[in-house]
């Protein structure tokens, strides 16, 4: 007919309608759906795009999936995950890895998961009542990294055989100082590892056989309460880590703290510090407190800031530790 | 058929017509237009004197198609559940299969066509039997293949696959 189109002999299939390229996607399996994000960036927009991911997510859901990891990272608009995720008794691991956001429903359970970990997720409660509770009779470990707690006052987080809690928080941001509250009942907790600002208060409750703690807590704000109560509910641990920052958080906001730690470190068997607090401690390990040399090294009194005597072990080709006498 | 108003001898059926974006007229059947959902929604609210629609976003040489796959469908569908009445064995709607894939075998800007049209027109079997084509030319194929299959420019700054 010889009629001229427009367009003709160019990349017209990438300029479809999205929806029709979300059709397209769906006729395909996974692997060539996901592949066809690399053609170009317009199909790396459209393929990535957050409505497909969750309907992906949905998908792999109702199928009863068992361990679901996600891991997303390039510059995407923060994704909100379908709500849909806290229907499924199925799931026994959860690894969220994404600048995305979380939205909870108040009470949720998972009867089957073992392992949860967020990185980077921003959590928030849709519900005007924002007290979130988790129930997971069965959780063994859980890793929050960089996770911000939006919209609720209270989280509790009720898992009896919890072994492993680990929460980091590199980054301090503006908006990340909030009036939450996590409470963690976890009667079987093992082991805890801090590593943040404490931009929210965490509450640690029956605490019967924490063995190792390792605390590294530093922020500019006024946390001596959160810290002080922190404190508190792990004295019974066996093995401790102090890093630096944490204690002066104890020491310069609240001498009570210092008592504290005094009193009730009877039942601490190790206290390990920081290089830096050892060395102060010591006086930078001079001769003059030199107490001996051991088969692992030499020992060195020390005087930490609050005035407790402490026996620095230092171990050859090691990091130096210190047992408390 | 294009372009003209055919007096033919057959007896007088319920016609509509259809004007393609370039100018064209199509007089079709009522039940072949009703193939498009677009057109069934608001059929009813028309003046049977105004069955006339204008396609803006429909070249003749596509509506051409879009009008053949439509009588294809309606004729074969009366085909096959007359066969269905006297239950006599079909394969009418194996038939039918055959043709929609011999139908559909266009070059990728027809396919493209085919595509927007009916997703104007909303005739959902066109339209997933167009997607299915084009899920069907992905699969299976490499990312270089596929651009270019479809003239697509890869404008990534990295291609991750690149170094495979």
């Amino acid at each position: 007919m010889g009629r001229q189109k427009i367009g003709e002999g160019g990349d017209r299939i990438s300029f479809l309608p999205e929806g029709i390229i979300h059709c397209i996607l769906s006729f395909l399996p996974t692997k060539y759906a996901v592949g066809t994000s690399v053609l170009s960036t317009r199909w790396s927009k459209t393929v990535l795009d957050k409505s497909r991911i969750n309907a992906w997510i949905s998908n792999v859901l109702k199928r009863k999936v068992q361990v679901l990891i996600l891991n997303l990272c390039v510059g995407l608009e923060p994704l909100v995950f379908p709500h849909t995720l806290f229907n499924w008794e199925s799931l026994t691991i959860i690894k969220l890895c994404a600048d995305s956001v979380l939205k909870v429903p108040a009470s949720i359970s998972f009867s089957r998961l073992k392992v949860l970990h967020l990185d980077d997720i921003e959590v928030f409660c849709d519900q005007a009542i924002q007290h979130v509770s988790l129930s997971c009779p069965i959780l063994e470990e859980v890793v929050f990294l960089n996770c911000r707690w939006l919209k609720m006052k209270v989280i509790n987080i009720s898992a009896p055989v919890l072994k492993r809690l680990v929460i980091v928080d590199i980054l301090e941001r503006k908006d990340s100082f909030h009036d939450c509250e996590i409470k963690v009942y976890a009667e079987s907790l093992v082991s805890l590892e801090l590593d943040c600002n404490m931009a929210y208060e965490l509450s640690l409750y029956n605490l019967f056989s924490l063995f190792n703690a390792s605390i590294d807590i530093c922020s500019t704000r006024k946390i001596g309460q959160r810290v002080d109560k922190l404190l508190k509910a792990i004295c019974d641990v066996k093995d401790l880590r102090l890093s630096d920052d944490s204690i002066e958080n104890v020491e310069g906001e609240n001498l009570k703290e210092t008592k504290f730690i005094k009193s009730t470190n009877s039942n601490v068997e190790s206290l390990q510090f920081n290089f830096g607090t050892i060395r102060a401690a010591t006086d930078n390990f001079s001769d003059a407190n030199k107490l001996g040399q051991g088969g692992f090294g030499s020992v060195y009194k020390g005087r930490l800031l609050d005035g407790r005597e402490i026996a620095v072990k230092t171990l050859k080709k090691l990091c130096p530790r210190c047992n408390r006498i | 058929m294009k372009d003209s108003f055919n007096p033919s001898i057959e007896p007088p059926k319920k016609t509509v017509t259809l004007v393609s974006s370039d100018g064209y007229d199509f007089e079709v059947e009522e039940e072949v237009a009703l193939e498009s959902q677009v057109i069934k929604d608001g059929f009813e609210d028309k003046a049977v004197d105004d069955r006339e629609y204008l396609l803006f976003n429909v070249h003749s040489d596509t509506l051409e198609l879009i009008i053949k796959y439509c009588e294809k469908h309606v004729s074969s569908r009366k085909s096959i559940s007359a066969a269905a009445a006297s239950s006599s064995s079909s394969n009418g709607e194996e038939a039918l299969k055959e043709w929609d894939e011999h139908f559909i075998s266009v070059d990728t800007n027809t396919l493209y066509d085919i595509l927007m049209a009916a997703d104007y027109l909303n005739i959902k079997s066109l339209l997933d039997l167009a997607i299915q084509k084009v899920a069907d030319t992905i699969h299976g194929r490499s990312p270089e293949q596929i651009r270019k299959k479809f003239n697509i420019e890869n404008d990534s700054i990295i291609d991750p696959w690149a170094s495979e």
